[in-house]
């Protein structure tokens, strides 16, 4: 009973005592500057994820333990540490208001580092710092995953590795001998860490506890209002939106690329807004969700986001299938969960609004009109007598939309990323009839509101349009730049896509959004010489050719990046199981049986390799092992030290009857063994076989 | 040469050192983080820190497997000095071996060793008690790479003894009463610690406090102690019985034990006479060592210094 009591106590005797540990000593001043280097490193990322005053204050500790190492002067003494402390942490506390947050977490960590560093004095001081950088660098993944920062981080992660290997050798080890080993120790660790990374089950994000979205942290998005002149801001905003990656090879051309992100149905005075989806909407996506059509849409991809707080996704137009979020009947998708970091999903999508391929199609007929119709606005004379006159001349709502477009391409309306504001009482009399000059808003919302004066329902939409190709089509990158505004109507029980921004400025549709900024750089947007300066930008020749492929492989293998780690998830290692042909629906109970049976079997093959191994014997000595095992029986048994000779002499002693049988097994034994095989070696061998087997004891 | 332990799979143990258990708690930890906020590269950095983690553990493993160690005859010291039990370890791979720290009694000492190599280490133990000691199971142990784990192995039974002799301390001065007045030396009359002033020598255990030259101390940081004349070819008794009932058998042996010194030191023939024992007249490194013995041994019944005292 008593045994049974503590199994574990019972499992530690095993265990053989355990010596002192080595003693300490203390840690070489040239192995402290290198880890005062790490720390001035930390400290200077720092500035640039966190705050400016937070990050001084790690600097100026930083410093002054640099200046006690250099100086071999003693740390400074407790009461002044404590209030160190204090001070650093009143110093989150009053920066972000509290403990929660990404930014509150990594600046508290990077003061907790080197305010430890500083009082550190001891050997075990200075690992915990170590320590605590490599936390320090992983944390830094949660503000920057691009492969520039891995590159980094793993740099940062082989110098603490090197530190470590220093501090813990009492002798001093030649710098480049201890980069020898730190290195080699992080190059066999990486193909480990990418199998566990591949192949350690992911679980479904969508569980339990929503992460702590930062306040202070601005994610990019796109706006959920259009007002005139604010967009155009964007086309200044050169951050990546999201890559898009076509399956299968069929790609719409770039004018026909028109991402959707949301709709726009409320006017307010020349502004739009989202309208939320109400209880309908979400019925009504319940039934898209259900519907028995099972084609997929004409061009199938998969969408890389950047990280966004967006609650709409942007798809091709016209979506058809979805992976990730909730089809609403205006072609939108929608999502409740914010994303925290980046995000990766699929979908397919059909070239017209109409096409019986498309899901969403049977269920995008407007279900309030009035709301579609609804204007703040009011047409002044001279609009009202243009809106009679289109209605004059046109027998159909198409025909009217065809009217109000050549109206647009007919006068002279230009485009501009930074048009002239408007008049805040009349903005749309004004736009129309006087400044004449616009970014896509502004067409895309004057548009539409006169559509609604005309009576047809329509809306503004707002997304992506274009992108730029890398690498030959491999993916396309479309960024806040590329962001557009056009509008959608009613006509013939179906939406139709209307983008009067196409007649004022072919060129942003045509040849995207890098094409118009080069012009407007140059200064040639609408001049004649535009064509040209198109031509030599879509074609560049020698020094600024190569600059471009370069860019444009380094663009490739960020890409690469992004879709193999950044945005590994259940789906993704569902899909590389599959690949490796291992398919079932729960993908964790594979991946850990995978895991169980890697480690089973490594740990069997380690005691395998415990298990001692058995001679070989040849068949003299087994036969002799056979003469010996016979004396077994009278308790006479054969030493380890003994050699053949001095057992035959204790044998004979013991039984001085058989002392000749003995002797003759014993040095037929010794020729066998030990002197060179003749041609009769095997007669002999057949001999003493026999000689063996004839041997019997007897008192 | 056979070694006479060789370290192999199962004389290893390795477990986590506290800084390899803080390691965990970090790896813990940003396994949170990765979870938490969905961060793919981080989940990457927390697996190379895992296998950062495993490859230390097998390079600390590697660091101590396959050495073999030899363990020496330990030279005889006086009580108070060090014992030293010199052993030699060998390695015979072509991998170089760092920070392998050799541990007796434990007292530590390091060593590295280079491949295909063999380093002597001369492992301390202090000595409380005249006789034999016998040397402390000597363990291995490495925290080699990182620190983050700590790998022993099984312990060494050395049979190597070491023969602590008493410690040579001078109480009383040399008895001249007429018992040693021996066969072979009537004529002589030597006085240890009369005033003929000799020389000067350097300073030698046994030596007395008032016979230490003290300003040449304080010149040469040196310990130097005035030497008295004694006469060559003299021969001297040194008996047990010839010492005051008053003094302690360990005082005895000291007192011995210090005359033997000065004696071997001043080249005399002298004769150890002890209760049941005598040790003939005689000089000479075998003399003096077997005269060493039996003081050492005195009273150990189980030591059979008499059957040893000529070797």
């Amino acid at each position: 009973m008593a045994k049974l009591t503590n199994p574990l106590k019972l499992l530690l005797s095993k265990l053989p005592p355990m010596p002192s540990p080595p003693p300490t000593h203390d840690p070489r001043r040239d192995t402290l500057l290198q880890l005062s280097l790490l720390i001035g490193i930390a400290v200077f990322f720092h500035f640039q994820i966190a705050n400016f005053s937070i990050a001084l204050f790690a600097l100026a500790i930083f410093i002054l333990k640099t200046f006690i190492i250099v100086r071999k002067v003693s740390i400074p003494p407790r009461m002044i540490m404590i209030m160190l402390t204090i001070t650093s942490l009143g110093m989150v506390i009053y920066v972000y208001g509290g403990w929660n947050g990404q930014r509150a977490g990594i600046s508290f960590l990077i003061l907790l580092a080197s305010l430890k560093f500083l009082e550190s004095y001891s050997l075990r001081d200075y690992y915990i710092v170590c320590l605590l950088l490599y936390f320090l660098g992983a944390c830094s993944f949660l503000f920057n995953s691009s492969i520039v920062n891995i590159i980094i981080v793993l740099a940062f992660t082989l110098a603490i590795t090197n530190i470590l290997l220093q501090l813990s050798n009492p002798t001093k080890v030649p710098l480049k001998d201890s980069f020898k080993t730190s290195s080699a120790m992080v190059t066999k660790a990486l193909p480990i860490a990418i199998i566990l990374f591949f192949f350690f089950p992911r679980i479904d994000a969508a569980f339990g506890f929503l992460p702590s979205f930062d306040a202070g942290n601005n994610v990019s998005a796109l706006s959920d209002r259009l007002v005139a002149g604010e967009m155009a801001f964007s086309a200044f905003n050169n951050e990546l939106a999201f890559r898009v990656e076509f399956k299968g090879g069929s790609a719409p051309s770039r004018p026909q690329m028109y991402w959707r992100a949301k709709t726009m149905s409320a006017e307010r005075n020349f502004q739009w807004e989202v309208v939320e989806p109400n209880g309908d909407d979400f019925n009504i996506s319940a039934k898209i969700r259900k519907s028995p059509n099972q084609q997929v849409g004409k061009w199938r991809y998969q969408i890389l986001h950047e990280k966004s707080s967006d609650k709409y996704l942007p798809y091709l137009d016209y979506v058809s299938e979805s992976n990730k979020g909730i089809r609403m009947p205006d072609y939108s998708v929608y999502k409740f969960r914010q994303e925290i970091t980046a995000f990766s999903y699929e979908g397919s999508s059909t070239a017209a609004s109409t096409s019986p391929n498309n899901r969403v199609a049977a269920f995008s007929a407007p279900t309030d009109i009035d709301s579609l119709l609804a204007l703040e606005s009011k047409p002044n004379a001279k609009l009202q007598l243009l809106l009679q006159q289109w209605r004059a001349n046109s027998k159909s709502d198409s025909e009217m939309v065809k009217l109000v477009y050549r109206y647009f391409e007919s006068k002279p309306f230009s485009y501009s990323l930074i048009p002239t504001s408007l008049d805040d009482n009349d903005p749309l009399n004004d736009f129309l009839f006087n400044t004449r000059e616009g970014y896509c808003e502004h067409y895309a919302s004057a548009f539409t509101i006169i559509m609604r004066m005309l009576g047809i329902p329509s809306r503004v939409v707002v997304g992506y349009q274009g992108g730029t190709p890398v690498n030959n089509n491999q993916f396309i990158e479309v960024r806040y730049s590329d962001a557009h505004a056009w509008s959608e109507v009613w006509v013939n029980n179906s939406w139709q896509r209307v983008d009067p921004t196409a007649t004022i400025s072919p060129e942003r549709i045509n040849y995207g959004m890098d094409a118009l900024m080069e012009l407007w750089n140059s200064g040639l947007l609408g001049n004649k010489d535009s064509g040209r300066a198109l031509e030599n930008l879509l074609n560049p020749t020698g020094f600024k050719k190569m600059f471009r492929g370069l860019q444009h492989s380094w663009k490739s293998a960020s890409y690469e990046w992004n879709k193999w780690v950044v945005n590994y998830d259940v789906n993704a290692q569902r899909k590389l199981l599959k690949k490796l042909g291992v398919e079932h629906r729960n993908s964790v109970v594979v991946l850990v049986l995978i895991m169980a049976i890697g480690a089973l079997s490594l740990l069997l093959l380690y005691f395998w390799q415990l298990v001692p191994r058995r001679i070989k014997r040849g068949e003299v000595q087994t036969q002799y092992l056979r003469f010996i095992e016979k004396f077994k029986r009278f308790k006479l048994v054969k030493m380890t030290s003994e050699t053949p000779i001095e057992f035959a002499k204790r044998a004979a002693s013991s039984f001085p009857r058989q002392a000749a049988a003995i002797n003759e097994i014993t040095q037929n034994y010794y020729c066998l063994r030990y002197n060179k095989a003749g041609d009769e070696f095997e007669q002999s061998v057949n001999n003493f076989k026999l000689l063996v087997k004839q041997f019997k004891l007897k008192r | 040469m056979m070694p006479d332990f060789t370290i192999g799979r199962r004389e290893l143990y390795i477990l986590p050192t506290r800084v390899g258990w803080y390691y965990a708690l970090i790896l813990a930890s940003l396994f949170g983080i990765a979870v938490k906020f969905d961060n793919q590269s981080a989940f990457m950095m927390l697996f190379i820190l895992v296998a950062v983690g495993l490859i230390a553990m097998i390079y600390t493993h590697n660091n101590v497997i396959g050495l073999s160690m030899i363990s020496h005859p330990s030279r005889s010291v006086f009580l108070g000095a060090s014992a030293i039990f010199p052993v030699t370890l060998y390695n015979t791979s072509q991998k170089q071996r760092h920070a392998v720290w050799l541990i007796a009694g434990g007292f530590h000492q390091l060593t590295e060793l280079n491949s295909d190599d063999q380093q002597t280490v001369e492992l301390k133990l202090p000595t409380v008690q005249r006789g034999y000691l016998a040397c402390e199971p000597i363990n291995l142990s490495s925290l080699y790479p990182i620190g983050i784990f700590f790998c022993w192995t099984k312990r060494f039974m050395s049979t190597e003894r070491c023969l602590i002799y008493p410690q040579p301390l001078d109480l009383i001065a040399f008895p001249e009463d007429g018992s040693n007045q021996g066969k072979e030396q009537a004529t002589t009359n030597i006085r240890i610690g009369a005033e003929d002033y000799a020389g000067m020598k350097s300073y030698q255990e046994g030596d007395r406090m008032r016979d230490i030259h003290w300003p040449s101390l304080a010149k040469t940081n040196k310990l130097v102690t005035i030497e008295y004349e004694t006469h060559n070819n003299k021969s001297v008794n040194l008996s047990w019985f010839n010492l005051p009932s008053s003094m302690t058998t360990e005082d005895r042996l000291s007192q011995l034990c210090y005359w033997i010194v000065n004696a071997e030191k001043s080249d005399q023939r002298y004769q150890l006479e002890m209760p049941n024992h005598t040790i003939q007249f005689d000089k000479g490194i075998t003399h003096y060592t077997a005269c060493l013995r039996v003081l050492a041994l005195w009273g150990d019944s189980s030591e059979s210094w008499r059957e040893n005292n000529n070797g």
